[in-house]
């Protein structure tokens, strides 16, 4: 055991208590709160999120690879712009796609008194317009927002396909699509896989859309039970139950990874596009106009408009609130950073199966839950405080109160749960451009360890390390559940005031937090769409 | 400047890797490490870099001790170069920047400045001496790489398989301006390679390692010459084998009867020689007072700078037939089918007791 191995595998511990906590529910089940759970609430909420994850996944999957195929392999108007702006709808969170749609669509906003205006309709009872508060509602928003996940890992496997591959699929008599069915699906269907994992995650994650749109799930479920009645063991069975799901998706994330199919060839030319005749072309480019329409300009542009129309709002209390949404995540991210630099260099200073399974264990939060975080956070967290203030009650006779729960050492203790796999994933993948030989090179150049480090690791690595934080930064300040539950007294950040006041039905009121962090949220998009732009094999020779 | 290598043992675990390693480098001199993959040779060049630690055994640079079992100087501290497989080039810093990397004992950075751009013109790089590492061609950043590491006038150099990353015909001609460098320079170098050619044409002497154990160490002409075990005639070149026992000091053959010297009888031998040991011939008288044996041409192959001849004798003994191969040094005027004369000097044949 050296100093490496030690710090690794106690970051990974404590990183891996809410995990544990929660987990243990599941083997002390108490038979009572089980009764209690199936007669009431529990199918309810099996079905809910079995159904949202059944349509979600289905529908991301069906728009996420249909884009990519199309931007992939054929040729239509605008093709290079969608490459990229297909996946800014990631830039707008869950829940802030449904207030800005339940805004627009319920009975009072603008689409149906333009309906109600056009056709004479006096009330609700003389037209059918789609209940947008409902099971469906959510699953369409969901979709709206999540797809990009498929769209970038399904459009990644295509651009990995050997032309050749396809070109033998051609020659061998199958058409464009039948190619499509027979060879390029098969052969992206491992990242796609991974992709909906991805989304089904995000799904049971999802708190804020799901609780405003009234369709209960485990999440709002654990909201209930643990804040609204004050019930933290029943909310964590309910918890440990959503682990189950949670542990299947990471098992199909995991199998995807390794299954994705190494090509027989390195023979990368530009891909021939099939050229579309002009009608097939104007469907394709409404088939990804669509989504990026629907999944960000239009949310955007509400946006923005309530944000003009209660300008007023956007006072010296929206400043502070802003302030500390920004010390949290940026508290978050260089935390989050510095951790996920040991962990890198641990691992690559002690290799061996236990610096990568603590690593790995580490990096676990980015499945789970933030709810189910914050409920394996907040429980043992109060039991240590009930222990000091006894103790310190036997001791002293006085009581220490609650000295870590509803803090920000809590809160943000927390977040890096949660996003710790980002900064991780980031920091692991820039280390390893710094290759072994490199480290070699400057010491027999004349340089001492830290030099190395200084002169070598650091500027190669510090891009990388600034982008790790970015990613971190925003994901805090996007993430609400944890949030919510977690917030020390007094504390409001732009995602919780949001949330307040639509759920108070002051939506328009809401749009000018909102639209903060979505445009604080498109920096990491544009980070990616940068990527994307440079991201074609074959494309670069000469590295 | 020379460099003693003494008794080195290393292990991984439990598994050895270098046995008993002694060997001597001198002034000037280029040695090569050779040997198959896994042989131990990158390890003993880490060894000597100290990239690796000295687990028993001892590295001494002109007399100092460099390390061994107990104390190590950190490879900072040794004042070698060292050119990596991989190049290992910085890729956030220019080619002049890289060059110039080593020089940290320099105040001046005007003279840090021309000395890197004197190490670049050595390689002919001065004039890519602002651009980035990304920007070269792979024969560019290997120059680069030795220039790096040449700058600081480094005691010893150090290369693991440098050129490997070169397709052939590039390959040749940048170890032979390598070659031409590391002499004018006139430092020490060791090099590791797989490739016995490289090994030939780079190394004033080499030593051919197998499983961490030091097989033969000598000239090349030496270890071609004449090889201490079979390993080290195979591993140089493809050869004809033939196997016999001995009587009354000869070994009867396809070929004839060859002198073995005093071997005792009944030991059993295999007997080698190289392609290029055969001398074909249409008569028997052109091929002087030796022992000449009759055999069929099976086919004909012309090859860069010499032609493979593929040859049957019939083997009276078994009623086999035996296949040898022939290297001659022009345009074989053998058509196939025909009968030809052939005769291997007794001095090419390498004779190894089983």
């Amino acid at each position: 055991m050296n100093f490496w191995k030690v710090t690794v595998v106690g970051i990974a511990a404590l990183a891996a208590v809410p995990v544990i906590v929660i987990a243990t529910f599941l083997f002390t089940p108490s038979l009572d709160v089980w009764r209690h759970l199936a007669s009431t609430v529990l199918p309810h909420y099996v079905f809910n999120s079995l159904a949202l994850m059944l349509g979600v996944g289905a529908g991301t999957m069906v728009l996420g690879v249909g884009t990519a195929w199309l931007v992939c392999m054929t040729s239509f108007p605008l093709r290079r712009f969608f490459e990229w702006s297909l996946i800014i709808p990631l830039a707008i969170p869950a829940y802030v796609i449904a207030f800005t749609y339940t805004g627009l669509l319920e009975y009072g906003g603008p689409v149906q008194s333009f309906l109600r205006d056009s056709f004479g309709w006096r009330s609700a009872t003389e037209y059918w317009f789609p209940q947008i508060r409902s099971l469906p509602g959510a699953m369409l928003m969901m979709t709206l927002v999540f797809y990009p996940y498929v769209y970038l890992l399904a459009r990644a496997a295509f651009l990995e396909q050997s032309v050749c591959v396809l070109d033998a699929g051609r020659t061998l008599g199958h058409g464009a699509w039948g190619t499509f069915l027979r060879v390029a699906l098969p052969l992206a269907r491992p990242a796609v896989a991974g992709g909906v994992a991805l989304v089904l995650m995000e799904t049971l994650n999802d708190f804020g859309l799901v609780s405003f749109l009234a369709v209960d799930t485990f999440v709002t479920g654990i909201y209930r039970t643990w804040l609204g009645q004050g019930q933290p063991a029943v909310a964590a069975q309910l918890g440990s139950v959503l682990m189950i799901f949670i542990l299947a998706l990471i098992l199909v994330e995991k199998r995807s990874r390794r299954g994705r199919v190494s090509h027989t060839t390195g023979y990368y030319r530009q891909i021939r596009r099939y050229r579309l005749s002009r009608p097939k072309a104007a469907l394709a480019f409404c088939v990804c106009f669509v989504p990026v329409l629907f999944g960000f300009f239009i949310p955007v542009a509400a946006m923005a408009l309530w944000t003009w129309q209660t300008w007023a709002l956007v006072d010296a209390r929206f400043f502070v609130m802003a302030r500390n949404t920004l010390a949290l995540a940026g508290i978050s991210a260089v935390l989050a950073v510095a951790v996920a630099v040991i962990l890198a260099y641990g691992r690559r200073l002690s290799p061996g199966r236990l610096t990568s399974f603590a690593v790995q264990m580490a990096s676990l939060g980015y499945a789970i839950p933030g709810a189910v975080i914050a409920l394996g956070v907040m429980l043992p967290l109060t039991f240590v405080d009930n222990m000091l203030d006894r103790v310190a009650m036997n001791l002293f006779g006085v009581s220490t109160g609650l000295l870590l729960t509803g803090t920000w050492t809590a809160l943000v203790f927390a977040y890096l749960i949660r996003f710790l796999a980002i900064s991780t994933n980031t920091v692991e993948a820039s280390l390893q451009k710094v290759t072994p030989s490199m480290d070699g090179a400057a010491r027999t150049l004349g340089l001492s360890a830290t030099q190395t480090l200084r002169r070598v690791h650091a500027p190669i690595m510090k891009g990388s390390l600034f982008t790790a934080g970015v990613l971190v930064f925003v994901d805090v300040m996007k993430e609400l559940p944890a949030t919510l539950m977690m917030r020390p007294f007094g504390l409001n950040t732009l995602a919780l005031r949001s949330y307040e006041l639509a759920s108070d039905g002051l939506l328009k009121e809401s749009s000018s937090s909102s639209l903060a962090i979505v445009v604080a949220g498109i920096i990491p998009v544009i980070l990616a769409s940068t990527l994307i732009a440079r991201s074609r094999p074959g494309r670069n020779t000469s590295q | 400047m020379s460099l003693l290598i003494e008794k080195i043992e290393h292990h991984f675990g439990t598994k050895t890797v270098l046995h008993n390693i002694c060997l001597e480098v001198h002034p000037g001199e280029v040695l090569c490490l050779l040997g198959p993959s896994g042989c131990g040779k990158t390890t003993l060049l880490r060894l000597i870099a100290g990239l690796e630690e000295v687990q028993s055994g001892r590295i001494l640079l002109d007399g100092r001790i460099m390390a061994d079992g107990h104390q190590q100087l950190l490879p900072e501290q040794r004042g070698l170069g060292f050119v990596f497989q991989d190049l290992a080039l910085f890729p956030h810093l220019t080619v002049l920047e890289n060059a110039m990397f080593g020089l940290v004992g320099m105040k001046d950075p005007a003279l840090r400045r021309s000395k890197a751009l004197a190490a670049l013109s050595r390689v002919n790089m001065q004039d890519h001496a602002g651009v980035y590492p990304h920007e070269l061609s792979g024969g560019q950043q290997q120059r680069v790489a030795l220039a790096r590491a040449l700058a600081p006038d480094p005691r010893i150099m150090l290369l693991d398989e440098p050129f490997s990353s070169l397709d052939a015909r590039l390959r040749v001609q940048i170890r032979d301006q390598t070659l031409h460098v590391l002499k004018e320079s006139g430092v020490a170098t060791v090099m590791v390679t797989h490739d016995p050619e490289e090994a030939m044409f780079m190394g004033d002497r080499i030593v051919l390692l197998r499983e961490g154990r030091v097989v033969q160490t000598g000239t090349p002409v030496e270890l071609y010459s004449r090889p201490s075990t079979p390993f080290v005639a195979t591993f140089f070149s493809e050869v004809n084998t033939l196997y016999g026992t001995v009587s009354a000091g000869r070994v009867e053959t396809v070929l004839g009867g060859v002198d073995v010297g005093n071997l005792p009888d009944g030991a059993r031998v295999t007997l080698m020689f190289r392609p290029d040991a055969v001398q074909v011939s249409t008569s028997c008288t052109s091929l002087g007072r030796g022992q000449v044996v009759a055999a069929k041409v099976l086919a004909t192959r012309i090859l860069p700078g010499a032609t493979l001849i593929h040859l049957q004798l019939p083997d009276r003994s078994t009623g086999n037939n035996v296949h040898l191969h022939a290297r001659v040094p022009c345009v074989s005027p053998f058509p196939e089918g025909e009968t030809v004369a052939l005769h291997v000097p007794g001095h090419l044949m390498h004779v190894f007791v089983n």
